[in-house]
């Protein structure tokens, strides 16, 4: 197994106990209380340290290439839509004209976690699919 | 729709059964790669497809085949 598998393997292992911790602390304190438990989704960052067998080849470089790319246009469209909902949302149905400021970090949290999960999902799909080499 | 078939397995064996990691070794890739060509789940840099070539002692044509369904193959006169 590659580097970047093990790596997205570990951000994706990171997400689900995220998203286990946010079940059960959501049984224990309520769900609106129990956000924090996606802390837990940080641990990812220690995917930094996972090394693969051998050194990337053109193919890795490839399939990190689109992988990349999918991450940030998945992460570029939460923050798109996530401004434009939330500004939706306070305009038409409750008639304010300005998004809270603690929204905007909220959703760049978000948006951040976002471009972490596509991209492990991509590494991990993108292996077991058809994959051309990059000419550049 | 367009694609490209290989025949580096048959290759492998005709040149004294080398395994998949000797010919990843040879040609500077992983042998995941290797099982990836293979299975035709992955389509080769120009210059991967040439070090193939020269290591089985042939042309890139006897590695590759460029298919376009609904067209016949090119023959040389």
């Amino acid at each position: 197994m590659s580097t970047q598998q093990k790596q997205a393997w570990f951000m994706l292992a990171a997400f689900g106990l995220a998203c286990i911790a946010y079940l059960v602390a959501g049984l224990l304190v309520g769900f609106d209380r129990a956000w924090p438990a996606f802390a837990l989704y940080g641990l990812g960052g220690f995917a930094g340290f996972i090394r693969g067998s051998g050194k990337p080849d053109e193919r890795d470089k490839a399939i990190k290439r689109r992988a990349v790319f999918a991450a940030f246009a998945a992460s570029y469209a939460t923050l798109f839509v996530g401004c434009f909902g939330a500004w939706a949302i306070r305009y038409y149905w409750q008639h304010e004209d300005q998004i809270p400021g603690q929204f905007l970090w909220q959703l760049g949290m978000i948006a951040g976690g976002m471009f972490f999960f596509v991209w492990s999902v991509a590494i991990v799909l993108l292996y077991g699919r058809n994959v051309e080499a990059d000419h550049d | 729709m367009t694609e490209i078939t290989n025949r580096i397995r048959r290759l492998r064996f005709d040149h004294g059964e080398i395994t998949q990691q000797q010919l990843a070794e040879r040609v500077g890739v992983t042998r995941q790669t290797i099982i990836a060509l293979e299975a035709g789940k992955y389509t080769p840099s120009l210059a991967l497809a040439f070090r193939l070539a020269r290591t089985f002692g042939c042309n890139v044509e006897d590695v590759f085949q460029y298919n376009v369904p609904g067209q016949s193959v090119a023959q040389d006169p």
